[in-house]
Parts: structure tokens; sequence; C-alpha cells
């Protein structure tokens, strides 16, 4: 290896003395050059991702607004945003909402139900599993903006639930997601996001030797040992996977709860996850100062989950 | 070697890549929108060689010699104004034609259902905001203040038509002594209700309240005939009384709503959001209680009011709707529901009359659905608190309304142009015509020299209200104060707050904390109930 590097910068070398303008790009390319491909990945990602944080954590020290004088004019005010937030109920509401959303939705919704769903796939002789597969694949492939307003149809007062309701005699005197706009937003996701986990979990049962299971059965274990020592530590790094990307996901989850609930988040701000508030705040309030105070929050929050995940992925190595 | 090569084709495609990119930089023609409703009309290359246009296209005819310059005009507007846009826009090009101008215009429509304020401002903020945009007046000062339009003062002044706009029209467009756009409707605000449920419920059907007594009494007597109402018509939810609440409503809360019945509530100045002498905002007033207790009493306390519709998803549509389907008996709204939310082509048209003049199509039509939907549909002033007894108006309503401006950050040399679009947008004939279709009031004092316009039965009464109607208090600052507001008032249909002191408390406190508590001032609270039944 080191030779072959070697004998190509010799070569490289060799080309630059001997002349041709091709050649001795060609070669710098080879070489130290290298990077240069990175560049306008680099510039991308500095443009579109870099640039934006650091000019939201400015932004979050300035009084800027939308509208009115200080959008034209903001000065730097410190860390004020960052008190006023925390002095905010709507904003501790919202932080309290996204934790039990993410909690409910994504990781006991969305992750139990996706790995019952590939157990299910995974076994033979079930009638109709290709068929709930493809409902389930249906609810993640169509436009977020779609799926919230067929949630709000199927919630509202004359929509489907209140229709199943009524033929158990029980009277809606509301609409579903004007009672229970949390609730709403928990079962629309899990039936949005399940699909992800399904595959994830799919693909890492496909993993796992067919010998090992019938190694198991021979051995007599019953199928709740056979998935507590056998399938489960088999996907334990699968199952941490779908919990950090389901994590980051749904913390970042607006666009279904907006479209059904608005960016107030329901009555009494049940339903008002940080995202929408951040919007609420930001294009309702035009107080965008505030909103970036409160997404560099959310930033960190989320980096302090994922590390959490990435220690624990260590641990379970380890057991 | 074979590297060699992967490196002579990595060289190649860079050097592709820019080239490409570069190429389609400047082969663009212009500004590129990136917006989900837009739609471009462009005008067909104008041929220099059409030297055989007959006698009654004038205009097209001068400029057949020379090239026209090429020019694009952005046009950001909300779809209510759908009609009055594509009106002016072949006027206007006919005139920049004979100027010596391709114009071609593309449109930023925000479809009904957007938040059209928000919108707008987010595009301001972007950098992505229309030349021209139709933007609503109360927010001059703010849009103004952040630099977002461009002063007109020097061409309303050369302007002959600016005349026609009375003060107030002229002064709702003003801030810090600058024009800043040119007003192309306004409105005034009534109780819209059902006459054939009132009928029903045996009210009379030519109905007037004196007072905010009248009101709820014929609330809750609508109330007590609920189910009658929903079986005639065939419903399975009945309210007697709407007005808007919470924050999905936005600006319209405060507007359509609240300051409906806080104008009323006591005697003026007391009955604002702002006191003009001391140049404070009022944190505490026996006029802002009463409000509170009006919508406590409305949502909570007699349950009159449909709690959910202020949820919805789009709060406008729905309110036109459960009017129209009979679901509410009265409703607190804008004169332009007339035709814009029932009428024959509005977003809820009344089925009655559908049905009734279904045989006809044209103006005809139009003509049968109007006195169809006056059977249907009736309209009453907003009484004051006690009608004037305690020195408040006898009655109140409020006015706004829309302007056409331009951005500031247009380039120069399409100024002149963009202006040459408003005033055509703003002439007396598109103005007027628009108007009358749209059972919108003009703008212009000369819209009465515009038969469609003074022919209008129903623009003539409602021309009435324009002698008792206020503004809002609209200086910086006010959209944080209206945002409090929809705040308070949604925690009242959620039963958060529930008696009318929390809500003012709470009002006050939330106040301070927006604008600064030196720039607020508490006057004397007088808690007495505002209806025992």
């Amino acid at each position: 290896m080191v030779q072959g590097k070697n004998e190509s910068v010799f070569q490289a070398r060799e080309d630059l003395s001997s002349g041709g303008i091709i050649d001795k790009l060609a070669s710098f390319f080879e070489g130290r050059g290298a990077f240069l491909f990175l560049v306008p990945a680099l510039v991308l990602i500095g443009i579109f991702v870099i640039f934006p944080v650091v000019w939201d954590v400015y932004i979050s020290m300035t009084n800027a607004s939308l509208v009115g004088p200080s959008a034209k004019h903001y000065i730097f005010i410190g860390i004020q945003n960052y008190f006023r937030l925390f002095q905010d109920f709507l904003f501790l509401n919202s932080l309290k909402v996204s934790f039990a959303f993410t909690i409910l939705s994504a990781l006991i919704g969305q992750a139990i139900l996706g790995l019952a769903l590939a157990l299910v796939m995974r076994m033979e002789d079930i009638k109709g599993k290709m068929l709930v597969a493809t409902v389930v694949f249906i609810a993640w492939v169509i436009p977020e903006v779609v799926a919230g307003y067929a949630w709000s149809a199927v919630t509202d007062k004359q929509g489907l639930v209140s229709a199943i309701l009524s033929l158990f005699g029980v009277k809606t005197e509301y609409s579903l997601y004007f009672t229970h706009p949390f609730e709403v937003i928990v079962v629309a996701n899990i039936w949005r996001g399940t699909a992800f986990s399904m595959i994830l979990f799919t693909a890492a049962l496909e993993g796992i030797p067919k010998y090992i299971y019938e190694a198991a059965e021979v051995d007599g274990a019953t199928p709740w040992q056979r998935f507590r020592y056998v399938v489960f530590p088999l996907i334990s790094q699968a199952i941490l996977v779908d919990f950090i990307l389901i994590t980051i996901w749904t913390f970042g989850v607006f666009t279904l709860p907006y479209m059904i609930l608005g960016p107030g988040g329901g009555i009494g701000n049940a339903g008002q996850l940080w995202t929408l508030y951040i919007y609420f705040k930001a294009i309702n309030n035009f107080d965008i100062a505030l909103a970036a105070a409160a997404s560099n929050v959310m930033f960190v929050i989320v980096l302090a989950l994922i590390l959490a995940y990435l220690w624990s992925m260590k641990y379970f190595r380890r057991w | 070697m074979a590297q060699k090569t992967g490196a002579y084709v990595a060289i190649a495609f860079i050097i592709g890549i820019i080239i490409g990119a570069l190429g389609g930089y400047f082969a663009a023609p212009g500004k590129t929108v990136t917006t989900t409703a837009v739609s471009t009309t462009t005008v067909t290359k104008y041929a220099t060689t059409t030297a055989t246009t007959t006698a009654t296209t004038t205009a097209t005819t001068t400029a057949t010699t020379t090239a026209l310059k090429k020019v694009t005009l952005t046009i950001e507007y909300g779809e209510p104004w759908k009609d009055l846009i594509d009106m002016a826009i072949p006027i206007f090009k006919q005139k920049m034609r004979a100027k010596g101008y391709d114009v071609t215009i593309q449109k930023i429509m925000l479809p009904y259902g957007t938040n059209f304020v928000s919108r707008l401002a987010s595009d301001f903020a972007a950098g992505t905001a229309g030349d021209v945009v139709v933007y609503d007046s109360f927010m001059t000062a703010a849009f103004a203040s952040a630099g977002y339009l461009l002063p007109l003062d020097t061409y309303v002044q050369s302007w002959p038509d600016w005349k026609e706009f009375p003060p107030a029209m002229q002064k709702i467009v003003e801030y810090k002594g600058h024009v800043y756009g040119v007003m192309v409707d306004t409105d005034v605000r009534m109780i819209w209700y059902r006459k054939d449920i009132f009928k029903l419920a045996g009210l009379p059907t030519n109905w007037q309240p004196k007072t905010w007594k009248d009101i709820f009494d014929a609330a809750l007597k609508l109330k007590s005939k609920a189910s009658e109402i929903e079986k005639a018509l065939g419903i399975n939810e009945f309210y007697p009384f709407y007005i808007p609440a919470g924050t999905k409503w936005g600006e319209g809360t405060t507007m359509q709503g609240f300051y409906m019945v806080l104008l009323g509530a006591d005697k003026p100045p007391y009955n604002r959001l702002y006191d003009y002498k001391t140049d404070k905002w009022i944190g505490k007033s026996t006029a802002l209680y009463r409000a509170f207790a009006f919508y406590i009493d409305v949502y909570q306390k007699l349950k009159i009011g449909p709690i959910q519709y202020n949820f919805a998803s789009d709060v406008w549509g729905t309110h036109r709707k459960v009017f129209s389907e009979g679901k509410v008996a009265m409703d607190v709204g804008g004169s332009w529901e007339w035709a814009e939310g029932w009428g024959p082509k509005g977003v809820a048209p009344l089925k009655a009359c559908k049905m009734q003049c279904s045989g006809q199509s044209g103006s005809a039509y139009d003509t049968c659905y109007f006195n169809c939907e006056a059977k249907y549909v009736g309209y009453a002033k907003m009484p004051g608190f006690k009608g004037g007894a305690e020195g408040e108006p006898k009655y109140v309503t409020i006015s706004g309304g829309w302007a056409i401006a331009i951005n500031a950050k247009i380039p120069a040399y399409k100024r002149e142009i963009a202006w040459e679009f408003i005033k055509v947008v703003a002439s007396r004939d598109v103005l007027a015509k628009f108007a009358a279709e749209k059972g919108k009031i003009c703008p212009r004092i000369d819209a009465t020299q515009v038969p469609e316009y003074a022919n209008n039965a129903y623009l003539k009464n409602i021309t009435e209200y324009l002698k008792f109607t206020d503004f809002r208090d609209a200086l910086p600052g006010y959209t944080k104060v209206s945002k409090i507001i929809q705040q308070i008032t949604e925690e009242i249909l959620s039963g958060t707050i529930t008696d009318p002191m929390t809500a003012l408390n709470k009002y006050d406190q939330m106040l301070k904390s927006a604008v600064g508590a030196n720039n607020v001032e508490e006057l004397p609270v007088n808690t007495e109930p505002i209806y025992t039944g």
C-alpha cells in the first residue's frame, strides 16, 4: 500500500517535470489537491448549515423583529431573550408537550408498533400481512400536509371517529382535535411514523441467521425466551439507531401537528409542540429573536439526548 | 494510469459544473419567485410590424416601430383581491405599451386560508415579497418602520386622484407624516343575523339591538329554541352568537371581535387600547373589563357561542360556512361578507338561494340571488353597552381595509412602473366596479359616479355606518397588543380564565412585559356585571 502511494507520488513528480498542464493538474488532484473535491460540499454546508446556526445564535441575542423599527435596526441585548423564554409559560408548556409527545408517539408508539409489525412480517403463514405492510407504507409516503388534513377530517365532529363512536352510542359533542388536541397528534404521529421503525427492524431481523432460531428452538426456548435472549440482543443496536433517529425527527415534527391544530396547538395550547411555539413566536408574533433563542435551546436539548443515546450504545455493546 | 484517467474526468466534471452554473445564472430572465402559488401571465411578444391595427385599439398603434423595453413586475396579493388585480392588469399593460414598455406581470397570489399578514411579513423579512403588495392597512406603521415600504409622497402629490380619497382613508396609510400606500377597499363591521332563524324563534326579522342586553336576550331566546331550529333546518348543532376569539383568528379576533365590544364599552376616550393624551397603552379600564366580561358571558357563562369554531383549521372558511348553514344565528363580522362570504360567488353561498335561482344564469342569477339573500340575511349595528346611556357611543363599528404599496427594495428603474400599476388599480372605475361586485365599500368619494356602485342598495345602506366608524390604534407596538388580546380571549375559550378581573390582570401584566411598564397606564375599573339576565 505504502509502496503504491510512493509510486504514484513519484509518477506525479515525473509528470510535473515532464510538462503538460493537464498532467500537472491531474497530479495535483491526485495528491494534496484532493481536498478540493470537498470544497463544493464544504461551501454548501457552510452556507446552509453552519452560517444559519451562527446567525441564529447571533439573532437570539438581539431584539430583532420581523416588523417594526427593530426589523430595520436591531441591537445586541445579550442573553435577555433566554431569560424571557424561561419566564414564558407558553415555552415551558411547549417543552413539556414536546417531551410527552416524543416519548408517547415515537419511543413507545412507533418503536413498539414498528417492532411488532416487523416480527409479524417475519412470521410465515399469516394472511394479509402484505396488505398491512402496504397500509403502513402509505401512511409514510403520503405528503404530510395531506396527512394533516386527513387527520383533521377523521377527527372532526362529523368525521370517521365520531361516526364509529356513534355506532356504540357515544355521542361526541365536539370535534376530537378540539377536545383532545394532544392525543390526536400523538395517534396521528404514530400512524405516520411506524413504517420507518418497521423497515429498520425488518432489516435487522433479516440479518439474524435462521439457524440461530432453530438452535434456540431445539434447545427448548419458548417464543418469549427466543425473543428476549436471541432476537432482542441481536437487534439492540438497531433499536438504538431507531431511537436516535425517531427522537430527532419527532422533536422536529412540524407539518402534521400544524395542519391539525394550527400554530397555537389547539385549545389551552395542549398540543403546542416547541416547533409550533417557535413558528407561533416568529411568524404570528413577529418575534424572531425569541424564536431563535427557543430553537437554540431545542438544539442543545436534542444534542444532549443524542449524546445520551450514543453513550448508552456503548453500554449496550458490553451487555 | 487508471488514477490519472479518474483525475481527468474529475477536472472535466468540475469545469462542467462551473460553466453550467454560470450559464444558468446569467441565462435566467429574472428573479425566480419561490412560492407555492405563482402563476405567470406573459405578454405575447409585441411585434414591431403591426401596422394593420384597427382604429379601436389606438393605444397599441403608437409603438409600432421601436422595440419595447421588457420589464417584469411582481404583484403579491391575497385571493380576495384577485378580481381587482385581474381587472387592472390588461388596462395597465396597454397603458405601458403606449409608454414603450412590455411588462410581464408575475402574480404571487396567496390563497384563501393563508394568514396574509404573517405571510407578507415573512416575505418582506426574507426579501422575497413582490414589487407591489396589497397589505392590511393596520400594518402600515409596522411595515413602514421596518423599512419595507417605499414612501409615496412625491407620487401622490402629483396625482390628481389623491384628493378623491377622504382624509380618513389618507390617514390610515400614513406613518410619521409620510404616505406609504393607497387604500383599495375599506369596510365596516356589524352583527349579521339570520332572518329565517329569528322568525323561527319568534324574534323580529327586522332586528336592531339597542344595548348589549338586547343581544344577550335574543341569544338566550334562540338558545331555548335550539332543538326546534336544528330540526327545522336539518342541522345537528346550533349556536346563537359568534364573535371571533383566540389566536387562530389572528388580527380578526381583535378587529372583528374585541374592538366591536371595546368601543361601545365606555365613553370616549376611555373606550380604546391607547390613551392619546398620555401617550400610553391602557392596561386597566372599565371598557377593557367589560369587553372581557362580554367574551366570558358569551363563551363561558351563558354558553351561547361556538367555542370550537375558533379552533377550526380554517376559521374564516368555517365562520362563513356555519352561518350559511344556519348553525350560527348571529355573527359579528365585516361588511364584505354580503358578497364574499354568503354572496352568489362567495365562499359559502346560501343553499336555499342557490336552489331558488338555479334556473337563471349570469347577472340575472346574481340579481335573483341577492334578492333572495336579503330575505335570509339581515345586518344590525353593534350597539354600545347601554346604548349611549352612560355616554358611550350609541352604535359602534370599526373600519380597516387593504392598501396597495410598493416594496422599498424595488429597483429604481421599476418604481415609476409600479406606481403606474397602483394608479390603474386605484383608479375610479376599477375600484368602484370591484367594490360593487364584492359588496365592499370603495375608499374613493367619486365611486358614486360609477353606476354599478351607485345602484347597489346594500352598499348604500352600509355607507351609513361610515358616519360613526372608528379606527384601530395602529401605532408601532399595536401588533403586540393585538396578540395579547388574542391570547387572553383564547384562554377564555379554553376555560382557563373564567372571570373578567383575572382576564384584566393578565392583560395588564402581559401588556407591561410587551411594551414596557412605563408605557402602560391603569384607569379606574367599574366591576359591575354586564348582564344579569
